[in-house]
């Protein structure tokens, strides 16, 4: 019901606005004289017809093309790409299949027999972690960030996705979620008489944004415990 | 009574470029609302924000004809209504004419007029295009190739339908005034209780039956099949009318 309001209050001065031009010209039109004003009519509109054949020229000599740099991905590929690099991950062959979607490094030196692992309170975190334990006790973790790609509307804006923040303070190993950044676009679409026959969605609009999969893995020596303090689910390489 | 024998083609022939001239002052209104339209998209017909909990956030804005597809309906609408009123139907008489000439010729005016009107609506999409492209740089824009031809017939039809139901809608009003009153409270009316009770009824099966048909065939033949009813209606109910001496 509040919905249909606006759309009324729309579609009243819309209404009211046609019949009083309408109204208005007509006046003077048969004061006038008509053929005098229609051929003055046919002018303007002629010109409006030009101004909109203009455009059209326009638009197809000079074709929008500020997102050109923005390469069009298959999303079913990448749909697949995230699941087979978390399966990857658990099977812990991440650094061998998935050296590709490698984004950033970590190395620690710690020789504790604990270790708590926490996330920024009240910050959900996007990201996966796995956990791989080595075969000896060397007194490094060794951390690396993995991510597949993202997409909005088949294009690929993995760029603009940042790796996660990691410190390893006095208390233990510190996660922060990534800085984030803002994607700002625009979108021409078709007309809603258009949409109805290419299977788009009528009323709304709507984007396709995937994100891909992050994973942190972390390679930690053979007896270090590691005590999850804010539930961020730990995966162990089985 | 006139000594020669005009053919009803060639009457309405007349008529109808008489009235390409007379009227042409609704084309007037068509570029008024059509670059109001434009004006109002040009803060985008529909936007999403959101993240997904994930490093990036998105704000994207879209763009369309829409609007402009929707007043050049209303246009079509009301300028179907304009002429059936008084003032128009006298300047049928400008020439031999009956009720059945009368009406036809409005009726290809109509739908010419729906013509200019699917054409134009569907071209100011690119000059919304340019104006955005040009004057509002501020975002990168995501640009999907434009369904001309397609956009122009169905904005056609739907333009052309919506000037068969308001040539009903003033041929309804001239026979009585209290249509005036009656059409849209039973519009209104029923919208308001259908949106009251949460379910859909006429209207909403009305809009479904037209605005949901994914078929382009199927489309047309609504399409065709309801201007035709709903200037058949009109044809029938004119002759109701006060015969002009």
């Amino acid at each position: 019901m509040m919905l249909m309001v606006p759309l009324l209050i729309t579609a009243i001065i819309v209404i009211s606005l046609a019949i009083l031009t309408a109204r208005a010209v007509n006046k003077t039109v048969f004061r006038k004289g008509k053929f005098s004003y229609s051929q003055r009519v046919c002018l303007i509109f002629s010109g409006y017809v030009a101004v909109l054949l203009i455009c059209v020229v326009l638009d197809t000599v000079y074709p929008v093309k500020i997102v050109n740099e923005w390469k069009k991905v298959d999303t079913k590929v990448l749909e697949k790409e995230s699941i087979d690099l978390y399966d990857t991950a658990l099977a812990g062959k991440i650094a061998k299949e998935g050296s590709e979607f490698l984004r950033k490094k970590w190395n620690f030196d710690y020789n504790g027999k604990q270790l708590n692992i926490a996330a920024i309170q009240d910050e959900y975190l996007n990201t996966s972690v796995v956990v791989e334990r080595k075969n000896h006790n060397d007194g490094k973790i060794e951390a690396a960030y993995y991510q597949t790609r993202s997409s909005v509307n088949g294009m690929d804006i993995t760029e603009f996705a940042h790796p996660p923040r990691l410190e390893l303070a006095e208390n233990g190993l510190l996660l922060r979620n990534p800085k984030k950044s803002k994607i700002k676009f625009s979108e021409f679409t078709n007309v809603f008489s258009v949409k109805q026959f290419t299977e788009e969605d009528f009323f709304g609009h709507d984007s396709h944004f995937s994100e891909g999969q992050s994973i942190l893995y972390l390679r930690i020596p053979k007896d270090l415990e590691l005590i999850d303090k804010t539930n961020i689910n730990l995966n162990y390489v089985e | 009574m006139s000594l020669t024998k005009v053919s009803l083609i060639d009457v309405v022939k007349k008529q109808y470029i008489y009235k390409l001239k007379a009227y042409s002052q609704v084309f007037m209104s068509l570029i008024f609302l059509q670059l109001l339209a434009v004006l109002f998209s040009m803060n985008g017909v529909g936007s999403m924000g959101g993240s997904t909990g994930g490093s990036v956030e998105l704000q994207v804005k879209y763009f369309s004809a829409d609007f402009v597809a929707a007043f050049t309906m209303l246009w079509g609408f009301i300028t179907a209504i304009l002429i059936t009123t008084k003032a128009y139907r006298n300047d049928d008489f400008v020439f031999v004419a009956n009720r059945i000439s009368s009406n036809l010729s409005n009726a290809v005016f109509l739908l010419t007029a729906s013509v200019v009107g699917g054409i134009t609506a569907m071209l100011s999409s690119y000059l919304l295009k340019v104006i955005v492209n040009y004057f509002f740089k501020s975002t990168p824009i995501l640009d999907a190739p434009i369904e001309l031809l397609l956009g122009i017939f169905s904005t056609i039809l739907y333009v052309f339908l919506f000037c068969a139901l308001g040539y009903l809608v003033g041929t309804l009003v001239q026979i009585s005034k209290a249509f005036t009153v009656l059409l849209p409270a039973a519009f209104f009316g029923t919208l308001i209780l259908e949106g009251l009770s949460g379910k859909a009824g006429t209207v909403a099966n009305v809009f479904d039956f037209f605005f949901t048909e994914s078929s382009l065939v199927l489309f047309i033949v609504k399409i065709i099949v309801s201007a035709g009813l709903l200037f058949s209606g009109a044809f029938v109910l004119s002759n109701r009318l006060e015969v002009r001496g």
